[in-house]
């Protein structure tokens, strides 16, 4: 999945455990080569280099599933999820924008602009195509967190007791746990990626996070997030990093990141929802639902 | 979304719970459904004998299976 | 509780494919069980104002029971079961009226010892979307031979969150009771019973679940309790039952809430409510205490008289307190721990009827029982 990735699967057969632990990598795999944009058979690449030619791509139950989940998600965040975001990527370039201490012009937003949209996008119920050339989809923002449940829910149809799914950082428990074994998942801290910040217990469901790693990019004495708004096609300020404990991991997943997206407004979405959710600012302050008896500031080392 | 990137959460930290597997906890068999407190009838034997029982000594008589008959307490 | 928003995303999650909340285990057993238990059911002696003749003591009832819980292939799960009940004492036989208001209860007059066995075997086929099984039994008393056999089914749908289940059953009674010549009572008679049931149980979602069932049995033949003197029933009888069961697990507390609540009617003029709330904590890795409170109360049958009939005019008529309006509520608890491959058990149970605990206006019966069970389990996976 081109992050780090483990599965813990805990059980009385050793037989068991090993052959359902075969699985869910035959299964992680499967996810990974259909919906990869990083590799060129997925189905994603086929979607993206149909895009503009006129021909719609055939998509299966599961694919036309996941469209769906991705455009719930854009219409509850009012079009600031979109899957169609990506190129937005390219243009806000730091490592060149830092270098060359320039902004994107006006012309160049409204360029990459044109390619994004989940409106334009053309779904039939078993086909989908990109109308632009040049448009792409990227499931980044779901797929991975699918990919947990998925393997939780195999593992857990297979008779595992108890274990955890994390892959890349986003974590989805198999089976329950009483509350006085909770699993105790470290949160990474956004400033010093080598500590946690804080703990979170957790005893079912799903962890997933967002985060502006790299926090800001200073561009002609004025501050960027990496966060990008594909409405505006400009870096949105807010939050530094967001966790939310749901049910599912593609929930927790999608609405951390909508809360990303929602900058200022991020906290009010959040408590809107009522997930519980850990929330640290720009300025390494924690807080949310569950912040609740933890440390109430990180080390936030002033370095751009 | 573009910008945002998910690593935050690599750390996990072993609480009471062995992290390693093939460690002998209670079999919670396919979630917490299937545990078996969780089921409609958890002790087969005892609502065995409470049904045997009640049917005796009540009048009323039926539940989540076909039933009757079968003794001459009542 | 959960925001629109939030509903939207979770609706859509659910209808991913693979991520809906694993069901129940529908599997056939994996290895051997094998469990026994004693119990001790023990009646309160009726009170003294109200016996006019016979004995006091009412019944005590030793019962053992055996199980054995066994795979048989890759698909198959065979349950044998077996009880064992010796029972001393007396019951009651008719009641006659004493002074004002008040009722009698004439016990039967010698102390009865009987024993009664029963042997059931069933082999259920687990399929990948449900599961049926066959079963047939028999039970076999001094005075009373029994035959039953039976059929039931169950399908999962949606994702296995949907169970819908269905059977029958059968059985075949044959009385004979003792002295028959000596107190002028039936010398053989014969009862068949006809059941069905139907239920759907949903998972509501990954903690909890619920189950609605509507039973229908038919009686038919002797119906009578042929140890009442004046007792006469109908030939048929015909009950329908609605039984509805929840089940939540609290992570919390670690433990696990059953609600039942069961609403009965019948063609004798019955109806009852049947409210049952068990509480199984887990405590560590090895222990659960479940404690258990259940109440019941039923109406009186049409032909229910709190005193024997001896005009002869009425075509049915019972004193029997199984027939009377009354309410019950008992209590309990259960113990039970795990040690490797042996789970031990204890349950205690007291019970008390009284027309005062009734939700129903209408006759009661001076012979209501009062009773305390205590059981002890060994059960050994191997």
């Amino acid at each position: 999945m081109g992050s780090p990735c483990q599965v813990q699967l805990q059980g009385e057969a050793p037989a068991l455990l090993q052959s359902v632990g075969v699985q869910l990598e035959a299964e992680a795999r499967r996810l990974e080569a259909k919906y990869s944009r990083f590799l060129p058979d997925s189905l994603t690449t086929r979607i993206n280099q149909a895009a503009g030619s006129g021909s719609p791509v055939a998509i299966d139950e599961e694919t036309a599933r996941l469209l769906d989940y991705a455009d719930t998600c854009w219409r509850q965040s009012d079009g600031l999820f979109d899957i169609t975001s990506g190129s937005l990527r390219s243009l806000w370039d730091y490592h060149d924008l830092a270098d060359r201490q320039a902004l994107p012009t006006a012309a160049d937003i409204e360029k990459a602009l044109v390619k994004i949209g989940w409106q334009k996008v053309e779904r039939g119920e078993d086909s989908v195509a990109l109308p632009q050339p040049g448009m792409e989809i990227d499931f980044g923002g779901i797929v991975k967190e699918y990919a947990a449940d998925c393997l939780a829910t195999l593992a857990e149809r297979a008779g595992v007791a108890s274990g955890l799914v994390e892959l890349g950082g986003d974590i989805r428990l198999v089976g329950i746990v009483p509350e006085t074994k909770a699993w105790q998942v470290g949160i990474r801290d956004p400033f010093d990626t080598s500590r946690a910040c804080a703990h979170i217990s957790l005893s079912q469901g799903a962890l997933a996070s967002s985060g502006d790693y790299e926090r800001y990019t200073v561009i002609q004495g004025r501050k960027y997030s990496h966060i990008l708004n594909p409405l505006t096609g400009w870096p949105v300020s807010g939050y530094s990093s967001v966790s939310v404990v749901a049910e599912q991991c593609v929930i927790a997943g999608t609405v951390a990141t909508i809360a990303m997206l929602r900058g200022t407004e991020g906290e009010t979405w959040l408590k809107e929802l009522g997930l519980p959710y850990l929330s640290i600012d720009q300025d390494g302050r924690i807080g949310g639902s569950i912040a609740g008896d933890l440390s109430g500031v990180v080390n936030n080392g002033e370095t751009g | 979304m573009s910008g945002s990137r998910k690593l935050l959460l690599v750390l996990l930290l072993p609480c009471s719970v062995m992290l390693s597997g093939c460690q002998p906890v209670q079999a919670w068999e396919r979630g917490v459904l299937a545990k078996p407190e969780m089921a409609i009838d958890a002790n087969p034997l005892e609502t065995q004998l409470n049904n045997h029982i009640y049917f005796s000594k009540e009048a009323s008589n039926g539940g989540h299976s076909a039933t009757g008959g079968g003794c001459g307490c009542n | 509780m959960k925001s629109r928003q939030l509903l939207a995303l979770t609706a859509s999650a659910l209808a991913l494919p693979g991520i809906a909340p694993a069901a129940r285990a529908d599997t056939p057993p994996t290895e051997n069980t094998l469990s026994y238990r004693i119990s001790r059911y023990a009646e309160d002696d009726l009170p003294g104002q109200y016996l006019v003749a016979g004995s006091a003591e009412r019944y005590d009832i030793n019962i053992h029971q055996f199980q054995l819980v066994t795979p048989v292939g890759e698909e198959y799960g065979l349950t044998l079961t077996s009880s064992y009940e010796s029972m001393s004492g007396a019951s009651p036989w008719f009641t006659v009226p004493a002074f004002g208001d008040e009722k009698t209860v004439v016990m039967s007059g010698a102390t009865i010892h009987e024993q009664r066995r029963d042997f059931n075997v069933a082999l259920r086929r687990y399929l990948d979307n449900g599961n049926y099984a066959f079963n047939i039994g028999a039970s076999d008393e001094n005075d009373y031979e029994a035959w039953s056999g039976g059929f039931d089914m169950a399908r999962n749908f949606n994702n296995d969150l949907t169970t819908i289940a269905g059977g029958v059953s059968f059985s075949s009674d044959d009385l004979s009771p003792t002295d028959a010549s000596l107190f002028n009572r039936v010398t053989d008679e014969s009862k068949r019973t006809s059941s069905a049931f139907m239920s759907v149980s949903q998972v509501i979602d990954r903690n909890s679940l619920f189950q609605s069932s509507l039973n229908v049995t038919y009686h038919s033949g002797f119906l009578t309790d042929p140890y009442k003197l004046g007792d006469s029933r109908p030939g048929s009888r015909t009950q329908i039952a609605w039984s509805n069961a929840y089940r939540r697990y609290l992570a919390g507390p670690d433990a696990a809430l059953h609600v039942d609540l069961r609403l009965y009617d019948d063609d004798f003029g019955i109806n009852s409510v049947t409210l049952d709330l068990s509480w199984y904590q887990n405590l560590g890795d090895n222990w659960q205490v479940a404690p258990r409170l259940r109440y019941y109360s039923q109406s009186a049958a049409d032909f229910f008289t709190p005193v024997n009939d001896v005009s002869g005019l009425l075509a049915f008529n019972s004193s029997d307190y199984r027939l009377a309006a009354y309410g019950a509520i008992s209590g309990g608890i259960q113990v039970q721990t795990t040690i490797d491959d042996v789970t031990l058990s204890f349950v205690a149970e007291r019970y008390l009827s009284d027309k005062g605990y009734s939700l129903y206006d209408g006759d009661t019966s001076p012979a209501l029982v009062d009773f305390t069970r205590l059981s002890l389990g060994i059960g050994y996976r191997f």
